[in-house]
């Protein structure tokens, strides 16, 4: 039989036990209700002559934004004492000692913060109804916005559960879980920058361009501005992402199976088991190697947990 | 069952166990006794294998537990000396939670929990959250769910560290239930007396290392080569002083107005000798006799005294 991940089980009874959480979805659904309406009574405003459903698309999409920004915000500050919490609440060791693989603890911790987005998206119901009863955007565009969304928030939550098996204290946690979406937003566009810079330098061919194309959109793909402009091309059709870094790379790439989209989902599947994986081997309490070598282990090494 | 070889641990150039070598065999309370800082905690952990070691092997049934971590993690249950408990959990909630991380299956752990509150007599409060709880019963609830997958080996730290007088017999009373239950215990404590009476065996660490280990009447018996002896005369005790101070192994020659006590190291035919010198030069002994070595005292002398209460 498979047993749900006991950390998430209690997690869950305890999430739902906290006020906070209740008072922070009112608030976030209070916000979210005021961005929507305004767009809205914008459309009333503009549509004398019939209703453009492309406004209603406009306003679904800010709300995805919005939605992208309170995660990227929420999440590391909801998820970064999911590690460092226990420990400082001294039950850390109590989790380290039974059979649970620490895999599994961190995954389970990173399902709690997925759980938490879930609820931003169910609270978020009744704006998706008012948005569906005006018209022009599709359950697709529904179900398509809330796995990225979920995929997203794994991604961010990842990030968060890493540092907070790094850093003793919380607040620290958070803090780089910030700073590091920041910094990664930064240093792979720097990346993709170099890497045209390169390509326009050494002339290279056209097969080697599009590699080029695909490594660069991957890069910035963990940048959430773009990630939300790829999610955003798709459901209008267009193609942006692509039509801006094919001028760059003076090449236009054209690979109709290969979203950006798709990338930015398979770059954070990526990235989050990576984090996920990093962070297991960071809470073993005995790391499997230097167990070898006596020789080796009489250097200092300090410990302090 | 749990036999630890030259262990050694270090925090940075400061080496907490050194060279530590320990064996509990099954079915036993060992006592692991030493003054604060002595490194108790820091081998329980590495016992609980919280903690990488330095040097040195943990076995458990002759298995290096380094090489087998899962069976470590089902055989051993630990209690820390400090720890805490998560505020928006209730009893049961909480043991199922460590149900959970040992993956007990749902429907057997009802009886199991049932069963273990009943144990550290904490039925009543199932219901309640955790958190309401006082520190003895936080302190039991701890020692439940250290039981929870039925281990057979119990390390506790310090488990009746910070309770009131009630708290520790209630805890005391737990305890020797369990060592009925056929677990091997080994509980760590600062202050020997506490432990002497329930364990069956004690080591005494000091600067991480074991300086004596044994059941209680053989530690004593190691340290009673200094034996305390008090002579009462009926008068002329200046020249009893006198006499015992040219008495061989005699030291610690003490006048204390009814009687005068000493310290002697030696056999029982040295001693005898003594008292039949003492009567030959006719002084008037009303009594000579041993003191009981009181393993407190004991424990002093060993440890070198330096153990203080809170730490
Ligand atoms: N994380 C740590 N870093 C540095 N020194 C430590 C650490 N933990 C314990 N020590 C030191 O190691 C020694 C042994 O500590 P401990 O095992 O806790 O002793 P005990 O439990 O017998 O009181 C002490 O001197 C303590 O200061
Ligand atoms: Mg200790």
């Amino acid at each position: 039989m498979k047993m749900l991940n006991p950390v998430f089980r209690k997690d869950m009874r305890v999430l739902f036990r906290n006020i906070k959480v209740y008072i922070g979805l009112t608030i976030y659904l209070l916000i979210l209700v005021f961005i929507t309406n305004s767009i809205l009574k914008m459309i009333n405003l503009n549509s004398y002559n019939g209703f453009n459903p492309e406004y209603v698309m406009g306003a679904y999409l800010t709300m995805l934004g919005f939605q992208m920004l309170v995660i990227t915000f929420v999440i590391p500050a909801f998820t970064s004492s999911s590690i460092s919490g226990e420990r400082e609440r001294q039950t850390l060791d109590f989790m380290l000692i039974t059979r649970m693989k620490t895999f599994d603890i961190v995954l389970g911790k990173l399902m709690s913060s997925i759980m938490l987005v879930c609820l931003m998206i169910v609270a978020s119901m009744p704006v998706y109804a008012v948005i569906f009863y005006y018209g022009g955007v599709s359950v697709i565009n529904f179900l398509f916005n809330t796995v990225f969304l979920i995929i997203y928030s794994a991604f961010i939550g990842s990030i968060a559960v890493f540092f907070s098996t790094i850093f003793k204290k919380t607040a620290a946690a958070t803090a780089v879980s910030n700073l590091f979406v920041i910094g990664l937003s930064i240093g792979t566009a720097t990346a993709a920058g170099t890497i045209i810079t390169v390509c326009s330098l050494v002339g290279v061919n056209d097969i080697a361009r599009s590699i080029a194309g695909i490594i660069c959109v991957a890069l910035i793909s963990l940048n959430p501005v773009v990630s939300f402009v790829s999610v955003i091309d798709t459901q209008l059709g267009s193609d942006l992402t692509w039509e801006f870094i094919g001028g760059l790379l003076d090449s236009s790439i054209d690979i109709p199976f290969l979203q950006v989209w798709h990338i930015v989902l398979i770059m954070y599947m990526l990235v989050t088991f990576l984090l996920l994986k990093a962070a297991a081997i960071n809470l073993r309490p005995i790391k499997k190697s230097g167990r070898k070598n006596k020789n080796i282990r009489k250097t200092a090494d300090p410990e302090n947990n | 069952m749990l036999k630890i070889e030259g262990l050694v641990k270090r925090y940075g150039k400061f080496t907490a166990v050194d060279g530590l070598d320990l064996e509990v065999s099954r079915g036993s309370i060992y006592g692991f006794v030493g003054p604060n800082g002595a490194g108790k905690t820091t081998t329980m952990k590495i016992m609980a294998g919280l903690l990488r070691a330095d040097g040195g092997s943990v076995y458990i049934d002759g298995i290096d537990v380094s090489a087998d971590t899962d069976m470590l993690k089902q055989k051993i249950g630990y209690m820390p000396d400090f720890f805490g408990v998560y505020t928006d959990l209730r009893v049961d909630e909480y043991m199922d939670f460590y149900a959970g991380t040992y993956y007990i299956p749902y429907e057997e752990r009802r009886e199991i929990i049932d069963n273990l509150l009943e144990i550290v007599d904490l039925s009543h409060k199932k219901k309640d959250y955790v958190d309401s709880l006082s520190r003895g019963m936080k302190q039991r609830l701890c020692l439940a769910r250290s039981l929870i997958h039925d281990p057979e080996i119990l390390i506790l730290d310090e488990p009746a560290s910070g309770l009131d007088p009630r708290a520790r017999i209630e805890m005391k009373e737990v305890l020797k239930q369990l060592s009925t239950l056929d677990k091997t215990i080994v509980i760590s404590s600062h202050i020997l007396p506490e432990l002497a009476e329930m364990c069956t065996e004690i080591g005494i660490i000091n600067h991480g290392k074991m300086i004596d280990s044994g059941s209680v009447t053989e530690i004593m018996s190691h340290i009673s080569k200094e034996r305390v002896v008090e002579i009462k005369p009926v008068d002329k005790k200046a020249e009893l002083i006198t006499l015992l101070e040219q008495m061989p192994n005699v030291g610690n020659i003490t006048d204390n107005t009814f009687y005068v006590s000493f310290s002697y190291r030696g056999d029982d035919s040295g001693l005898s000798y003594i008292l039949t010198n003492v009567v030959s030069e006719g002084i008037p002994v009303l009594s000579f006799h041993e003191k009981e070595g009181n393993l407190e005292d004991i424990f002093m002398q060993l440890t070198g005294g330096e153990d203080n209460e809170n730490a």
